[in-house]
């Protein structure tokens, strides 16, 4: 970072700006669908992470911690605008498979990818906030638990119930496009 | 279909269906130092708000002061002034930490041990400091016969004070709070009742009195959560 001369090290943080900026963009975007507010929440966290920097112990959380200082400000958002995802934010209907065959292939059909994104919206807001960082962040259990600021075997209840629902949600599409 | 197979489906699609960033990272950082200068300036506004507060609660105490407490009132306002005024030098401090190491509350217990000799009345030091601060100072008013104790902590831009006074039998204050500016209510603290100040800015103050007359009043960029929490654990 330049411009600036308070931001510790600055090839750190740019480091870390190149990797987890696109993921957090994302991550908040599949939390709010609305892509303004997932840069402009990404970028706050970042700026707190760097004035709060100190406050990280464990250097290998750096993520969970950046992604539960996005969820706090996805909380203040919502509180703020009461804007909920819900699943008309979101297009569907779309064809899915009706058997319990789920080629890989699929995976990067839009459509499929928007009917999964529609599913993860009928999830309540903890089970998204759980099963997106899960998949789409690839955070363990232990780090999911960090950001949420809940313990281990409640993100385990989360991810499993909000799992089964996705199966069963994207089951019944199946059922109803064949 | 088997477990591993649609956690993967779900990883995949998820992945795939990422939205691009179309500003570069060159961009993306600008945008960054931009919000954090403009987080450090609302810091200090918010700091500079507290600060005129306490100056208004010191204010208040000086006009009603003088009629039900009068020489020790000025003391009092004199030092909370003084530490005031001290504080906003320190507002750079940095220090940060989730939680206070036992050698600081040591640091508070030394320092308090250290000037309890001189002091009329026991010193209370609060075992909860809420999460960020750290004790800085303690110090004793010198300017009077009226001992006043103020106990200051601060976070990398913020700071609380703790001050501590005895106050006649007979002694009582109230103050008016503008409905805009936050909200005035009676919080119950164990054994004792305080008069908590919620401002909209998120800082707020705390005044309570013990049954040996020494009235306590902590004010800062606290919750009104934690301004209680720090009392209690007094």
């Amino acid at each position: 970072m330049t411009n600036h001369p308070d931001f510790g090290d600055e090839s750190l943080w740019h480091l870390a700006v190149q990797n987890y900026y696109p993921k957090i963009v994302n991550f908040v975007y599949y939390l709010t669908r609305d892509r303004f507010l997932a840069e402009d929440i990404a970028q706050e966290a970042f700026a707190r992470a760097i004035d709060k920097f100190d406050q990280l112990k464990d250097p290998d959380k750096f993520l969970p911690w950046l992604t539960s200082i996005a969820l706090n400000l996805v909380r203040t958002q919502i509180k703020h605008t009461q804007r909920v995802v819900s699943v008309s934010d979101i297009d569907s209907c779309i064809p899915f498979p009706s058997n319990d065959n789920f080629p890989m292939e699929m995976a990067e059909n839009k459509e499929i990818q928007k009917l999964v994104q529609n599913a993860i919206a009928q999830l309540s807001p903890q089970e998204q906030k759980a099963i997106t960082m899960r998949y789409y962040l690839d955070m363990k259990d232990k780090d999911i638990a960090f950001a949420l600021g809940v313990t281990i075997g409640t993100v385990k209840k989360q991810l499993f119930r909000a799992r089964s629902k996705l199966f069963q949600y994207l089951r019944r599409e199946g059922d109803e496009n064949e | 279909m088997n477990d591993d197979n649609f956690d993967n489906f779900l990883s995949r699609s998820l992945k795939a269906g990422e939205i691009e960033i179309n500003a570069s990272i060159n961009e993306v950082e600008q945008m960054i130092i931009e919000k954090i200068k403009i987080n450090r300036a609302n810091k200090r506004k918010r700091q500079r708000l507290i600060l005129q507060v306490a100056v208004l609660v010191i204010a208040l105490l000086g006009i009603s002061g003088p009629v039900l407490f009068p020489q020790p009132v000025y003391a009092f306002k004199e030092k909370v002034i003084q530490t005031i005024l001290n504080l906003g030098k320190m507002i750079n401090i940095t220090v940060s930490s989730d939680h206070i190491p036992p050698q600081l509350n040591d640091k508070m217990g030394m320092e308090a041990t250290a000037v309890q000799p001189g002091v009329s009345f026991k010193i209370i030091i609060p075992k909860y400091i809420p999460l960020g601060f750290e004790f800085t100072t303690l110090t004793k008013s010198a300017s009077d016969e009226q001992d006043t104790i103020i106990i200051s902590f601060a976070s990398q831009n913020s700071s609380i004070l703790l001050s501590e006074t005895r106050v006649p039998s007979s002694f009582t204050y109230s103050m008016n709070i503008n409905a805009k500016q936050g909200k005035s209510e009676k919080v119950p603290m164990g054994k004792y009742e305080g008069n908590l100040i919620t401002f909209v800015d998120g800082s707020c103050s705390l005044t309570w009195i013990t049954d040996d007359n020494i009235m306590f009043q902590l004010f800062g960029n606290l919750t009104a959560e934690q301004a209680r929490d720090m009392a209690v654990s007094m």
